[in-house]
């Protein structure tokens, strides 16, 4: 039963991730190529799961958090899909590229502050 | 017209957050396999296997009527993009690093290109079915 609620908190958390994704990028102008909304909303997850990283808390919590709301606000196929319509190979390596580098940067960042 | 585009943020604010919550708890469902759920490939599978579903789901349908958009925003957004994340796939090549520098760049150039392969197949398909 424990886990039961759990995973309905962890499917509601994953719920308002997905809708904080949605809203930024509907707010952000679409006529961008490289800081795209889906760009910045999985650079703040990316920044996010570092913090989290660090945090000392339960594994309910972790869950919850991690997994559930940050899991929901990043997203890895529309990095791909978007990253696959760009025109030219060289375009699309730089926006996967930097999207990872970028990410892992933002991780690391985010695991110093404590 | 400027209801009329209120109402449809609001129809895909509800839309995103249904399959959102459905797309996350089949990631967490996943990730809590015995033996298998914790291992940082488990990531890969669901990342390169959502890639393809949205692509194909984004050239099966081309239409841009409400009905279609719904579905595209239930699905693609909702359902896909809340099952698949960027968030972990950056935790796991983290903790890799701290173990192997080989391995976590085998993890990182096999997610980007097996997602970007995964992505063209997705597209070719949906192209192929949406023409017949």
């Amino acid at each position: 039963m424990k886990y039961f609620y759990l995973y309905i908190g962890a499917a509601v958390a994953s719920g308002l991730g997905s809708l904080i994704r949605y809203l930024i990028i509907s707010f952000t102008p679409v006529n961008r190529k490289l800081f795209t909304g889906v760009f910045w909303v999985n650079m703040m997850g990316a920044f996010l799961m570092g913090l989290l990283s660090v945090t000392v808390l339960s594994n309910e919590w972790r869950i919850f958090i991690g997994t559930g709301l940050i899991g929901g606000i990043t997203t890895f196929s529309t990095m791909m899909t978007q990253g696959e319509q760009l025109v030219t190979l060289k375009q699309r390596s730089i926006y996967f590229l930097s999207t990872l580098c970028l990410g892992i940067f933002l991780f690391l960042i985010g695991a110093q502050l404590k | 017209m400027k209801k009329l585009k209120e109402n449809a943020i609001l129809t895909g604010c509800i839309l995103v957050f249904i399959g959102g919550a459905f797309g996350g708890i089949f990631r967490l469902l996943l990730t809590q396999i015995p033996y298998i759920g914790s291992s940082p490939w488990v990531i890969v599978a669901i990342n390169i296997v959502g890639s393809f579903l949205l692509a194909y789901l984004g050239s099966r349908i081309s239409e841009d009527d409400e009905y279609s958009l719904s579905i595209k925003t239930f699905v693609g957004t909702g359902i896909i993009g809340g099952f698949t994340t960027f968030s972990t796939f950056i935790l796991q090549i983290n903790e890799l690093l701290n173990k192997n520098y080989i391995i976590a760049f085998i993890y990182v150039v096999l997610s980007l290109l097996l997602g970007y392969i995964a992505v063209l197949c997705g597209k070719y398909l949906g192209k192929r079915m949406r023409n017949q």
